[in-house]
């Protein structure tokens, strides 16, 4: 008998877990799911924030200052933010060719489930069944996290300056 | 009997026109601080295209008012209590509505592109009482 689609979650929980990436999403998946994690706030090198900052997608702090609320009113915001797609799926799965944009991300923050299917747990995992590991990495631009408009593109994926994969697979501790 | 103010109607338009010029003046100075230092990106037009839709039509009509010859038995008449009181009230939340949005963007999650679209309609029909207060003290008389 193999590990079943439970297991796999299992494992990829404890992963997430331990790393401090709590409450994922989860999605369906030809032949398998799909878990993907918050959007996260990150240093400029992909270092992991305080928890302050870490899961703030725009501008809210546990600290309020004068001197933060005059640079948060004059200057725009810009930052790095990333979420980690995990896939369990015999299936084959490549390079992602569609970039998405800050649209997709808001429907992905919205639509997911709390955990897996319980059906889907209890079966087993096919022949060649594999986990992938998709990092995307984003850049704010100027604070522009709209969620319905053309102005989401600003929240894009950064391919000039991205990240190296290794670098945010640190955040993962592996 | 209408009750007319002490204030004639000279007055009442150069108290409205300080009133607003003052709040457009003082928006103004923030939204090209935050537009030279980058606050909007490209896209500062934006912004002022959300202030100019706000600011320009009362602005045009007191502008107006205040630059043309009107009659002497006009511009010393006494305004009508209410219609002053109401263009200045409506006035009033007009532009400090406005300038409450600049000022708790910071405090907030939404960012300004989306506040500017989120608030454009509400603002624009609350500017057209204002505007319509105004014009009910210009041309009354007039």
């Amino acid at each position: 008998m193999g590990s079943t689609f439970g297991q796999a979650d299992t494992h990829i929980r404890k992963v997430l877990q331990q790393s401090g990436y709590a409450g994922p999403s989860y999605f369906s998946v030809p032949g398998g799911f799909a878990i993907l994690t918050a959007l996260e706030h990150i240093g400029p090198q992909g270092e992991i924030l305080s928890d302050n900052d870490r899961w703030s997608i725009a501008k809210e702090t546990a600290h309020w200052s004068w001197s933060d609320y005059m640079k948060k009113l004059f200057y725009g915001q810009d930052g790095r933010y990333r979420m980690f797609l995990f896939i369990v799926t015999a299936r084959y799965y490549g390079t992602a060719e569609d970039v998405p944009n800050g649209q997709d991300v808001e429907r992905w923050l919205h639509t997911g489930r709390d955990s897996l299917d319980p059906w889907l747990a209890r079966q087993y995992l096919e022949n060649g069944t594999t986990i992938h590991l998709f990092v995307y990495e984003f850049s704010m631009d100027k604070g522009r996290l709209a969620k319905t408009t053309d102005r989401t593109q600003g929240l894009v994926e950064n391919t000039s300056e991205s990240l190296p994969f290794a670098t945010h697979l640190k955040a993962l501790k592996f | 009997m209408k009750q007319k103010t002490k204030i004639t109607r000279g007055r009442v338009v150069r108290i409205l026109l300080t009133q607003w010029l003052g709040c457009a003046g003082l928006v103004s100075a923030i939204v090209l601080i935050q537009s030279m230092l980058g606050k909007y990106g490209n896209d500062s037009g934006v912004a002022w295209a959300w202030l100019a839709g706000i600011f320009v039509p009362p602005l045009s009509i007191l502008l107006t008012a205040a630059l043309t010859e009107s009659s002497i038995h006009w511009h010393d008449g006494h305004a009508d209590t209410f219609k002053f009181w109401l263009a200045f009230s409506v006035g009033s939340i007009c532009v400090a509505a406005t300038l409450l949005i600049i000022l708790i963007e910071p405090l907030i999650a939404s960012s300004y592109f989306e506040l500017f679209e989120k608030t454009s309609l509400a603002l624009a029909l609350w500017q057209g009482f204002a505007v319509a207060a105004i014009g009910a003290v210009i041309f009354e008389g007039r």
